[in-house]
């Protein structure tokens, strides 16, 4: 809640009064500017379902009484500003609050208006879920504080949590878990959602609404990739370069990849772990994690958007060579223990003369085609 | 029994043979030395060698000629054994001894000029990245 202005001289004086119109009790922090809003001061205060807590600002100042960090409101502070803050949990807090400024002078009380704060509920955050089997994602029930206009996570008042299938994931308090693929439709509904205060609803009578919020939950697979990126590396010797002097035919390259789920949407997950098996160049098989490779932008799993680099890719010799191939069946190793394939390609290289070479792919599974060419 | 225990130990030297096939250090170095060819997936298990590279080296070549192109392709082994020995795992293989020693073997087989510095190269690489690790691992 924002409140308006306080006001404490030799003819004036301010006290205010928050009441809790909530089934619960709650701790709410007061904490009043002053000094044109350069310093504050705070009180944290616990109110109980029906009480109301007292703030007199006069004698907070004339008996320099210490705020929750020690800090007392100098003497000669006149006037400020407060809001008021509710910190305890759960959130189930149905605040109201009003002000009075008395002129001791003349007997004029100037009342600052008592208003319940509530929330508009502005339904999930993501509206649109991603998880993965056995993964857990956040959904968040939101809200817009109608005291603060500022949005929220109003999980709290919401009871009952439902998905449209609990076969393709499950739904508790603020997160859905993953069961099987596929696409659902999240729920969650309340009866006493607080609204803040509209019409006749006045303290303690704070207004509270059913809400209903819904959105979309979709459990991913990896299903295949695409490539964002191929990067031929510099010739040089140790980590981040390509071919050495001492093997200066052929090609190396950086490959940087996106997961795609079931529907081609990117899978933006940090716990896959990408892990490659086939034929080498050579023809001897391979069958390991892509990464880390030791380059700095290789890394066990892949980042937090789902990517990961296949580096150092490639091949170089020491002499001149027409045409070499190698297979390469990429899957993602997840956190359930299983092992989705997203890809399975062959290359194609040459390295025909010295500092140059060549690299293609040519894509067996999902679909055919070719999306990583490099020449150097 | 002794038929039982014939099968147990051909399905288990089988393991051992299949296990060998796939990303064994010295198959990786093997196939260096004979193709010439290093690719992505065998500098990801070099990287992690260090002088045990150079021991399997010694392995490798002793039933080989020491051509020019075998020569090159030892250096190659060395170079991407201490591309960085931070990563290896071994401590004590961090430090080039046999490395250092099939180097000085190798300068001695030739008399190729060019060979010749490629090895003196190869030779200080091994040292500079050696030297650096031990700084970083101070710091």
């Amino acid at each position: 809640m924002e409140g308006t202005q306080w006001r404490v001289d030799s003819n004036h004086n301010s006290i205010m009064a928050v009441g809790n119109g909530g089934a619960k009790p709650v701790t709410a922090v007061i904490t009043l500017f002053y000094d044109q809003g350069t310093k504050q001061y705070g009180m944290e205060k616990q109110i109980d379902p029906d009480s109301q807590v007292w703030v007199n600002f006069a004698d907070l100042i004339q008996n320099q009484i210490p705020d929750k960090d020690g800090n007392v409101l100098p003497e000669d502070t006149k006037s400020g500003t407060y809001s008021i803050q509710v910190i305890s949990h759960p959130l189930q807090a149905v605040l109201y609050e009003g002000k009075v400024i008395t002129d001791k002078t003349y007997g004029h009380a100037t009342y600052g208006c008592i208003i319940c704060c509530g929330y508009d509920s502005t339904g999930f955050d993501p509206y649109t879920a991603y998880g993965s089997v056995d993964a857990t994602t956040t959904v968040s029930a939101m809200g817009t504080n109608t005291c603060t206009n500022i949005s929220q996570s109003i999980d709290d008042f919401f009871s009952t949590w439902w998905p449209s299938n609990a076969s393709i994931f499950t739904m508790s308090v603020g997160s859905m878990t993953g069961v099987s693929v596929g696409t659902g439709t999240t729920n969650a509904s309340t009866t006493t959602l607080p609204v803040g205060g509209q019409g006749m609803d006045r303290p303690p009578y704070c207004p509270q609404r059913p809400a209903v919020n819904q959105g979309t939950g979709t459990v991913q697979v990896p299903t295949s990739l695409s490539v964002l990126s191929v990067t031929l590396l510099p010739n040089g010797q140790g980590l981040n370069f390509g071919c050495s002097g001492l093997a200066n035919y052929g090609i190396m390259v950086d490959t940087k990849y996106q997961v795609l789920d079931q529907n081609g949407a990117p899978i933006q997950s940090a716990n896959m772990t990408p892990h490659e098996k086939g034929i080498g160049f050579g023809g001897s098989p391979y069958d390991k994690n892509i990464g880390p490779s030791g380059f700095t932008n290789s890394t066990a799993t892949t980042a937090a958007d789902g990517t990961f680099h296949d580096v150092p890719f490639g091949v170089c010799g020491n002499g001149a060579f027409t045409s070499v191939s190698a297979t390469q069946n990429i899957t993602m190793i997840m956190p359930d223990g299983s092992t989705p394939a997203v890809r399975s390609q062959s290359f194609t290289a040459t390295g025909q003369s010295a500092g140059h070479g060549t690299l293609k792919n040519s894509i067996s599974s999902p679909g055919t085609g070719s999306d990583i060419s490099a020449t150097r | 029994m002794k038929l039982i225990f014939g099968i147990c130990l051909a399905l288990a030297l089988s393991g051992i043979a299949r296990g060998q096939a796939v990303d064994d250090p010295e198959v990786v170095v093997r196939q260096i030395i004979n193709t010439g060819l290093i690719q992505g997936w065998d500098r990801k298990v070099l990287l992690h060698l260090g002088d045990a590279g150079a021991v399997l080296l010694t392995k490798v070549l002793a039933d080989k000629e020491l051509t020019s192109k075998t020569i090159g392709s030892v250096l190659i082994v060395i170079e991407e054994s201490f591309a960085d020995p931070s990563f290896v795992e071994i401590a004590r293989d961090r430090r080039p001894r046999t490395a250092l020693l099939v180097l000085r073997y190798l300068e001695l087989s030739t008399n190729d000029a060019d060979l010749k510095k490629h090895i003196a190269d190869t030779g200080k690489h091994v040292r500079d990245r050696y030297a650096a690790s031990l700084k970083e691992g101070k710091q």
